[in-house]
């Protein structure tokens, strides 16, 4: 117990970073690999969409069509334009960013449900001008070729991705070192304000559609950079970036971890992963069970994982007879109460 | 030139009745419990489906399988409510916990019309072949047969609203869910029935989806969104606007097919769509708060 304690005032972060710089030992083989690199992109995806659904409140359906927007920016500039992949990345978050900006414009002056499917929209706004124009972005064939990601001599894409490995995982930590830093701001603090009692916090001086539209943009440049690298990784981008399966996949990956923290997306889209790698084999079956699956979780797991092992962890610190540090530990974790839906 | 714009007509008319008939659905939901069925387009492959396999595989008359479909369909909506939206509805997040199921379960829908009925493309045998000659112009039976639906329906929709005890309840817990409560109005089975009403309209729909071009399991979600489209260009307040709605988008989407090719008329569509938005926002929320 003492031991733990002393682990835990050293912090998760360097944890976490040291994680990732084993894991390519840890995952060998080559499928493995693969697996970890795909789990990875969709955690990245997962948790900067819960900046704006879940810590903003927004319902925000478009963040797909951030993703595919900056994966199709890297696909345009290093095939088309036979620019470095590096810059392809950049370019993912810009454009990345910039579509965030656009998605947020119809929806000023919206609430709730409006915005969802306005949002929704604009990811079959996507799809649909990624067929209109054939020739920059191939229309229905997508494009292929895209280069992968080298450092010197060294390609990412060498020994199964092992570059990818560390660069993804490396990338992870930072999102969440950036969530967690987002969330202690006075930007994250009025995000949440702004979604828990919006009347008031304006009354307080915040504007809604200033910090509403940064967060779109922050998100989106996350969730382009994203794209970016899930094409920099695959070597190919087609319309299926905008596709329904990725907006079920994403949101069941949300709900399963849970909203209420900053890892809880993290940790649903390592579990979704993992599951949608077994039914891969099953086919059209595998639609159905990420449905209902979904379908359950919503039903019967309300706050999803990552609430449930907060209430499970807190049942069991109830147990046990130390009374003094529970309320120690309370203030060491300030997140916990920030991220907390307190109405 | 005349020959194009007969035929931008004729194609207005069946995207029109298609259109009105999903988005009278949808706004009949939207307006009574607040939230959007991303499963619409889900009830509609299925009724198209149910359809086909009456008329192709039990040899029924065409019209007969569609009312043999219409029940079916009316269970469907009623389960669909049960699963999709009682357990969410009174939650915090309500509205998007049901999008978000809604969601699951047109994912789910479309996985299990892949493994039923395969990924090949199913058309519904017209009723009839029967055409009417109005000088040069021919006008195909279907056409005026899927006018016909699509105007008796939703005329017929908003009669039942007006006049029938149903429709008074219906309108009673739109406007106030408590006060309904107080004069003895179950509010859990008015949600059903309007979850049935809504899946009939969706057969309907089906019906004139599934006769005028071919299906496969991927294509319930196209004319979901462009009925979401007509919603708001129409207003989800009355019908008549749906109506109104549905046969303006359909002649654009008809038009832009023509005049600039198929891959643009939903971009043109949606970016309408956009512009609405920006200039008239208020008359979408008017109303209502979410």
């Amino acid at each position: 117990m003492n031991r733990l304690g002393s682990l835990k005032r050293l912090g998760t972060w360097p944890l976490l970073a040291v994680a990732a710089a084993l894991l390519p030992y840890v995952v060998v083989s080559g499928s493995a690999r693969l697996l970890a690199v795909t789990a990875l992109i969709y955690a990245l995806l997962a948790a900067s969409w819960n900046l704006t659904l879940g810590i903003g409140g927004i319902f925000n359906f478009a963040h797909v069509g951030f993703f595919g927007v900056g994966g199709y920016a890297m696909a345009v500039s290093t095939v088309t334009w036979h620019f470095n992949p590096w810059l392809g990345l950049l370019l993912g978050s810009v454009a990345g960013g910039l579509a965030g900006a656009l998605a947020y414009l119809p929806v000023i002056r919206m609430r709730g449900i409006y915005i969802a499917l306005i949002t929704f929209v604009f990811v079959q706004l996507c799809y649909y001008l990624v067929l209109a124009i054939p020739g920059i972005t191939g229309g229905s064939s997508g494009l292929t070729g895209v280069p992968a990601l080298t450092l010197g001599d060294f390609s990412f894409a060498k020994y199964s991705g092992l570059g990818y490995l560390w660069l993804l995982g490396g990338a992870v930590v930072l999102l969440l070192l950036l969530l967690k830093a987002t969330l202690r701001s006075p930007f994250g603090k009025s995000l949440i304000a702004l979604r828990d009692n919006e009347h008031l916090a304006v009354s307080r001086g915040m504007n809604r559609v200033r910090q509403h539209l940064l967060a779109f943009i922050l998100s989106g440049a996350i969730a382009g950079v994203t794209g970016a690298l899930y094409v920099a990784y695959f070597r190919v981008a087609d319309v299926t970036l905008f596709s329904f399966g990725f907006v079920t996949l994403g949101l069941s990956m949300i709900f399963l971890g849970g909203t209420s923290h900053i890892w809880g997306p993290v940790l649903g889209a390592l579990i979704v992963t993992v599951i949608d790698r077994q039914l891969t084999d099953l086919g059209p079956m595998r639609a159905i069970i990420i449905g209902v699956g979904t379908l359950l979780v919503l039903i019967f797991l309300p706050n999803g994982i990552s609430g449930l092992l907060e209430d499970v962890w807190n049942r069991a610190r109830r147990l046990l007879p130390k009374k003094q540090s529970r309320l120690g530990d309370k203030m060491n974790s300030p997140e916990l109460k920030e991220a907390s839906h307190v109405r | 030139m005349s020959d194009a714009i007969v035929s931008i007509l004729v194609s207005a008319i069946v995207l029109g009745s298609l259109y009105s008939l999903m988005a009278s659905g949808l706004s009949l939901i939207w307006s009574t419990l607040g939230v959007f069925n991303y499963a619409h387009g889900a009830l509609l492959l299925l009724g198209a489906y149910f359809i086909w396999t009456f008329s192709e595989k039990a040899g029924l008359p065409v019209l007969l399988a569609f009312a043999a479909a219409i029940p079916l369909l009316a269970l469907l909506g009623i389960l669909l409510d049960l699963v999709a939206v009682r357990p969410f509805i009174s939650r915090p997040n309500g509205t998007l916990l049901v999008m978000v199921s809604t969601l699951a379960i047109a994912n789910a829908v479309e996985g299990a019309a892949q493994m039923i009925w395969g990924p090949q493309n199913r058309q519904i045998d017209a009723v009839t072949t029967a055409t009417l000659s109005l000088g040069d112009v021919k006008i195909v039976g279907s056409t005026l047969i899927s006018l016909g639906l699509a105007l008796v329906l939703v005329i017929g929709l908003m009669t039942l609203l007006r006049k029938t005890e149903w429709g008074m309840a219906v309108r009673a817990v739109e406007q106030n869910r408590d006060m309904a409560m107080l004069v003895g109005i179950r509010p859990a089975r008015v949600y059903g029935t309007v979850f049935a009403v809504a899946a009939v309209l969706a057969c309907a729909a089906a019906f004139v989806y599934g006769t005028t071009t071919t299906i496969t399991p991927t294509k319930g979600f196209e004319p979901l969104l462009t009925a979401f489209v007509v919603l708001v260009f129409g207003g989800s307040a009355t019908l008549w606007g749906t109506l109104v709605g549905a046969f303006t988008i359909g002649l654009l989407e008809a038009g832009t097919t023509y005049w600039l090719g198929l891959q643009w008329s939903p971009v043109a569509v949606f970016l309408v769509l956009v512009l609405i938005m920006l200039i008239r926002p208020q008359g979408l929320v008017k109303g209502r708060s979410s």
